[in-house]
């Protein structure tokens, strides 16, 4: 029989959860120092009362701070390590020159001699065109 | 140790005999002590939690029914002192160091019915609970790895049985999505049986 090894049925998941969590615990005792505390608290209830904090709150709270601390470096490093990219790709333009415009008098147009007029044009037409109609009427 | 003797104890511990207690402690240490391991995988978390509970048992002893089993009842404070621990760990962002070292090492490369003989797959089924919300957690925890029955739970958890049989059911059903999709991740492998 062929199947996606992929797929978990209900037994496979039931024995996983039993065996993962058997062997995740296994040979897991607390410390003897445990009962030694328990003893010492219940003959002396007085213990309790200067007991505010759990002994181990501290630990809660250095790792918090160490935490923090480990962000904030973490943080800082990112962000400078961006402001350095930032200045080397940093491009700077150029000084653009200013520019004065100044304007200039125009002077009145003269056209050559040579410029073609309508009445020049009429004349070369009818020297130049040997079969002219207006000759022809 | 027989029910009949574990009552004696309890009545001779009633009247301070500490040996008494010491005895039952010893009786029960180790399976509250995983118990409070497995739900908060933090070896001196379940240490406190383990010590907290007995000293509350000790001085709640008179409330305790003398012929019933303390399994169930030293399993109640537990848990109630494993949610207080969890819930002021996560306060205070706390990773457990262990779990921390795990994942830097994880690396699945096997398919996961290879795997489960390995201890990819047992971690991914631990880190897998870990993801799952305390109450079904703790169902799963109490059920499958202290083998409590729905009732037990419900008296442990001061919870319906029906509360019980929904956060197993969704808790399983969370638990199999999660290491399906490890398992997806994976290249596929066919066996033959």
């Amino acid at each position: 029989m062929m199947r996606r090894a992929n797929r978990i049925s209900d037994e496979e998941l039931d024995w996983a959860v039993r065996a993962a969590l058997r062997a995740e615990t296994e040979n897991l005792e607390p410390s003897p120092e445990v009962w030694q505390r328990v003893r010492a608290r219940i003959e002396n209830p007085a213990l309790d009362a200067g007991r505010k904090r759990s002994p181990g709150a501290w630990r809660l709270h250095a790792a918090s701070v160490i935490q923090g601390a480990v962000l904030a470096v973490l943080v800082m490093g990112i962000g400078l390590s961006y402001n350095q990219r930032a200045q080397n790709n940093q491009w700077a333009y150029p000084q653009a020159p200013d520019v004065v415009y100044e304007a200039q008098p125009r002077a009145a147009v003269v056209y050559p001699m040579d410029t073609l007029s309508i009445g020049r044009l009429n004349r070369m037409a009818q020297q130049t065109l040997p079969g002219n109609l207006s000759r022809l009427e | 140790m027989s029910e009949q003797s574990e009552a004696i104890l309890v009545s001779e511990a009633r009247r301070g005999d500490v040996a008494a207690f010491e005895a039952l402690y010893k009786k029960h240490n180790t399976m509250v002590f995983r118990t409070a391991y497995a739900i908060l995988r933090d070896r001196f978390g379940a240490e406190e939690v383990t010590q907290e509970c007995f000293v509350r048992a000790y001085r709640s002893l008179q409330t305790v029914d003398a012929g019933a089993s303390l399994g169930p009842w030293l399993h109640r404070i537990a848990v109630n002192l494993s949610y207080n621990w969890w819930k002021n760990a996560r306060r205070h962002w706390v990773f457990p160091l262990q779990s921390a070292l795990r994942e830097v090492g994880l690396g699945h490369t096997e398919s996961p019915l290879g795997a489960l003989q390995q201890s990819e797959l047992r971690d991914a089924v631990v880190n897998g609970l870990a993801l799952l919300g305390f109450d079904q957690r703790v169902v799963v925890i109490l059920f499958y790895y202290g083998g409590f029955s729905m009732e037990e739970i419900a008296y442990i958890l001061d919870c319906p049985v029906g509360t019980v049989k929904s956060r197993l059911h969704y808790g399983r059903c969370n638990l199999k999505r999660q290491l399906q999709s490890i398992g997806e991740a994976l290249p596929e492998v066919a066996y033959e049986f």
